[in-house]
């Protein structure tokens, strides 16, 4: 009758509020008086009399319900205290554990919610998209970050839709004030870049300040560092070609969660008064983001996209379409991208290790909550013959495990304070933990708190009710059997997790560990780049063979972008026998003659660029293999190349080198002579005496260009910070991994020390009996043992397919080797007789007089 | 011997000369002392005094038969038992025995 949807609220209300011993009766009776009343003094009355009855009992129907489920509560805390008070040990391994769990979870919370948070401070982020592309060519998808020149300021004009677009090219730039010069890093833009994004200007004026072509606005550190305390509006900073730059604004620095980093912002018009012609729908390396009005249709811009550039470029061979803001950070994996991305792999990754060290902790609970259940068997029978009802007994295991959830909670908000500087200082982000600032981590916390204190007493309160009170005070407890399994399974999970996790991040280091040494394709031993200024731009070659006189140095070049770093490219190569509609997207670069040399590459086909033939540095090209392939050439020398002005023969083919990080594949390349392109110095040092040849460099450079400071760099140095993002996520993993097996031994520790303490008297007999030393340990460590082997056995294969999966990303792999299964295998057992032994040794080496005299 | 509170009696009495009749529950035994005696008494205090009499073994419930009113349902209904019968008995005698002394009084009421 309870579910009967025809009975009214009213009536339902009533008996929920009512005592259970009454209850029946009760609400019969008001029901009936109900109708004698609606019949006597109509129906208005005997509701009103009706809900008069049932708020004159909330009071009474909280005082009964509150009142003994607090008495039992207290009594429950009471037995939980003592419980922790009297196994000291087992509850400091269960918190600690617990403690570790939470901790590493809340920091990989605040982790997460970083990525997850990039770019969520402009206003207009939903509206606002980013242009990519997708290249046809041959079958292949290949995603490109990068569009053609003209094509925003195009779309907002012809397409009411597109409210606003900005054009974004990141550079760096040397800025002198007076005679001090520093490069800085900052970034082209269209003017209504500032008020498309929501940076915040501090000064200038939000809808003109970039207007005039020659004004810069600088971030407000960037402001600080050269101006100091002066006003720094209407200030001039001066580059390095001599372009005098007006300051008209200052803005906020930028916040670290933005996919755009820059320290000033200069209009793209400043190109077009250099001499650049800005509506070349050829030149393609440029970023172009829209925002689009609240009710535009996506599909149908990107179907504008298509229209605008069928009308203006002559060839296509890519599809455009719109790229959400939001998406940008963690789903970007374009080439001819910036750097900084973030990956939502990792994102994920991390949520599930945490998840998985969560679950590592709360196995450990359970674990030794069922292993000491003989203890708290007693007290079961006992509740249950006192008229405790199993639901009653459930409940009071949850508020235990509760409890000890919430110490362990408060004992890691303590870790977590402690630990957030070197978190920071590992991920390399500025994360604060405050509760004020981030509300949504209120629900975080809450979840992880409910998560642990459920999962962790779920075994243990199904298991330990379900004892019969009988049985248990006769003193008959079954602590084999059924219990013991389900303890085999948790602890054969809990290690292949960690297992797991040690593959994981063995397989990591593994990767960087190849990507730091890999052969890039080219030698980088004393090898340093210097940034030229220009004066040494106009002197290069007298700069060169004066350096080259001192034996300390063996080769001096020059190039316009250093492999490994982002080069220029072009989608608009022609060549002799290429089909028309063919299109290649291909990394160009100029370098100068010696370059081969000194970056030790080796010539496939046909020779390098020489001084002697004068053609070589007006027409002459070097492709790289991966070009002539791409190209479909079978013999390329001396075929016709070329694009836009720019056109000539091919006259030899280089080995493939590393373009960008290793991430990429050796992407199709072609490189020319031509001294005006030349932006870096690039020496090859003797190994010997390289102080001294660095002095002789400074030197040098103090002769040719004083006023200018002489900062260099290693490659080596260099390549080293390539694969930061990579090493952080491997450092950050280690140290979670360490942490989980930690969390495992313990509970291994715990576990073994209680089964050995069970079998004292089986140990002193067997030891009376004539059992050696070794014989006992052998026997107490090699259940677990088997457990181990269990567990790894489950983990290789799970961690080969997880860990695989991360592999695809990066386009040279290590791959897997043997040892790092070998490795994580001879690690478990390891750890796990560390964790056993003590207690076995202990138990062996233990008097059997006093093992077998206590009863 | 602990004697019943006026109200247990009356309760008690109340029960027992319902219970050959329509049957003994909250409503009936409401209106009965109503009629009998001018006092409306609250729901809530018949429960409590009814349970407690329920649990000195005075009276027991028992479930009617299925009532057509009542959706055939069957409804819970109180019935003394014989110590409750008993103790009424024992209250009445000791009424009747301090009674005795006090004939004219009682006339010219």
């Amino acid at each position: 009758m309870e579910d009967n949807p025809r009975i009214p609220i009213r009536t339902r209300l009533l008996r929920s509020l009512l005592r259970a011993s009454v209850q029946e009766s009760a609400a019969e009776d008001f029901e009936e008086h109900y109708q004698f009343l609606a019949g006597s003094k109509g129906r208005v009355r005997a509701l009103l009399w009706f809900w008069i009855q049932i708020i004159c009992l909330i009071p009474v129907f909280f005082k009964d319900t509150l009142l003994w489920s607090l008495a039992m509560f207290r009594n429950h805390l009471k037995i939980a205290l003592r419980v922790i008070k009297r196994q000291k040990g087992y509850s400091v391994i269960n918190i600690t554990g617990l403690a570790i769990g939470i901790a590493c979870c809340i920091l990989i919370l605040l982790w997460v919610r970083d990525e997850l948070g990039y770019d969520g401070f402009h206003e207009n982020r939903d509206s606002i998209y980013r242009i990519v592309s997708k290249s046809l060519a041959a079958g292949v998808s290949e995603y490109y970050a990068v569009t053609p020149l003209p094509l925003g300021p195009a779309l907002q004009q012809e397409y009411p839709e597109v409210v606003m677009a900005t054009r974004y090219n990141g550079m760096q730039l040397d800025l002198r004030l007076g005679s001090e010069t520093q490069v800085e890093s900052g970034t082209l833009v269209d003017p209504n870049f500032i008020q498309m994004f929501s940076f915040g200007l501090l000064q200038g004026d939000k809808e003109s300040c970039l207007d005039d072509p020659f004004s810069i606005v600088l971030t407000e550190s960037l402001a600080g560092k050269y101006f100091g305390n002066l006003d720094p509006v209407g200030q001039v900073l001066t580059t390095q070609a001599g372009t005098d730059l007006k300051v008209s604004g200052i803005m906020k620095d930028v916040p670290h969660k933005s996919h755009l980093q820059f320290d000033f912002l200069i209009s793209f018009e400043i190109l077009a008064r250099l001499g650049r012609d800005l509506n070349n729908w050829e030149d393609v390396s440029y970023f172009t983001y829209v925002m689009l009005d609240t009710d535009a249709n996506v599909s149908d811009v990107n179907r504008m996209i298509e229209e605008i550039l069928e009308k203006y470029r002559e060839r296509r061979s890519s599809s455009r379409y719109l790229q959400p803001l939001k998406d940008i950070h963690l789903r970007s994996h374009f080439k001819f991208d910036m750097d900084g991305h973030g990956d939502i792999r990792y994102v994920y990754i991390f949520s599930i290790a945490a998840a998985l060290i969560l679950v590592i902790a709360c196995i450990n609970f359970m674990n030794l909550a069922t292993a000491r259940s003989g203890g708290r068997a007693k007290e079961v029978g006992i509740r249950k013959v006192l008229g405790a009802h199993r639901s009653h007994v459930i409940r009071q295991f949850f508020r235990e495990s509760m409890l000890l959830t919430l110490v362990a909670f408060l004992a890691s908000l303590a870790m977590v304070r402690l630990l957030l500087p070197v978190f920071n200082v590992l991920s390399g982000k500025p994360l604060v933990f405050d509760l004020r600032l981030d509300p949504v981590l209120y629900i975080g916390l809450l979840g992880i708190i409910l998560f642990t204190g459920l999962l962790s007493g779920s075994y243990p309160a199904v298991f330990l009710s379900a004892f019969r009170p009988v049985k248990v005070l006769r003193g008959r407890i079954g602590t084999g059997g059924k219990g013991s399994l389900f303890r085999r399974v948790l602890v054969v999970t809990q290690f292949s997790l960690s297992i797991i996790l040690v593959i994981g991040t063995l397989v990591i280091y593994h990767q960087i560990h190849y990507m730091k040494n890999a052969n890039l394709g080219f030698e980088t031993d004393h090898l340093i780049y210097i940034p030229m200024s220009q004066e040494i731009h106009g002197n290069y070659d007298a700069v060169r063979i004066e350096l080259l006189r001192n034996p300390g140095i063996l080769n001096v070049t020059a190039v316009d972008l250093l492999p490994i770093y982002e080069g220029s490219g072009t989608s608009n190569a022609a060549w002799e026998g290429k089909s028309a509609d063919f299109q290649l997207q291909m990394r160009i670069g100029a370098v100068d003659y010696d370059f081969q040399e000194t970056f030790g590459l080796k010539m496939v086909l046909g020779r390098f660029f020489s001084r002697e033939i004068t053609t070589d540095s007006s027409e002459g090209f070097v492709l790289n293999d991966a070009a002539v392939k791409a190209m479909g050439l079978e013999d390329p020398i001396g075929k016709r190349f070329g694009w836009g002005e720019r056109q000539g023969r091919v006259i030899g083919v280089i080995q493939d080198y590393q373009l960008r990080t290793l991430h990429y594949e050796v992407e199709p390349l072609a490189i020319f002579v031509d001294p005006d392109w030349l932006n870096f110095l690039c020496v090859k040092l003797d190994a010997e005496n390289v102080p001294r040849s660095l002095a002789f460099l400074g030197d040098t450079w103090g002769k040719h260009s004083p006023e200018n400071p002489f900062q260099f760099r290693f490659f080596d140095d260099d390549i080293d910070t390539l694969y930061r993002a990579e090493e952080r996520i491997g450092t950050l993993f280690r140290y979670f991994t360490l942490l989980a097996v930690f969390i495992s031994c313990l509970g291994l520790f715990g576990l073994a020390s209680y089964l050995v303490e069970q079998r004292t008297k089986e140990i002193g007999i067997r030891k009376v009996l004539g059992a050696s030393i070794p014989k006992i340990c052998l026997l107490l460590s090699r259940e677990f043992f088997k457990w181990v082997v269990v567990a790894n056995l489950i983990a290789w294969p799970t961690a080969y397919f997880v860990t695989e999966e991360w592999l695809q990303s990066f386009a040279n792999r290590a791959g897997f080797s043997p040892w790092i299964f070998a490795l994580s295998g001879v690690l478990s057992f390891t750890v796990a007789a560390a964790a056993i032994g003590y207690q076995s040794i202990r138990a062996a080496f233990s008097n059997p007089v006093k093992s077998l005299r206590y009863e | 011997m602990k004697l019943l509170s006026r109200k247990e009696e009356m309760l008690l009495l109340a029960v027992w000369s319902l219970q050959e009749k329509e049957g003994a529950y909250g409503v009936t035994i409401r209106k009965h002392i109503e009629a009998r005696t001018g006092i409306r008494w609250l729901f809530g205090a018949i429960y409590a005094p009814l349970g407690r009499l329920v649990d000195m073994g005075y009276m027991e419930t028992y479930t009617s038969d299925p009532l057509p009113e009542r959706g055939g349902r069957r409804k819970i209904l109180y019935r003394l038992t014989p110590s409750g019968k008993d103790a009424l008995l024992k209250v009445k005698e000791i009424n009747t025995a301090l009674w005795v002394d006090i004939p004219r009084l009682k006339n010219k009421r």
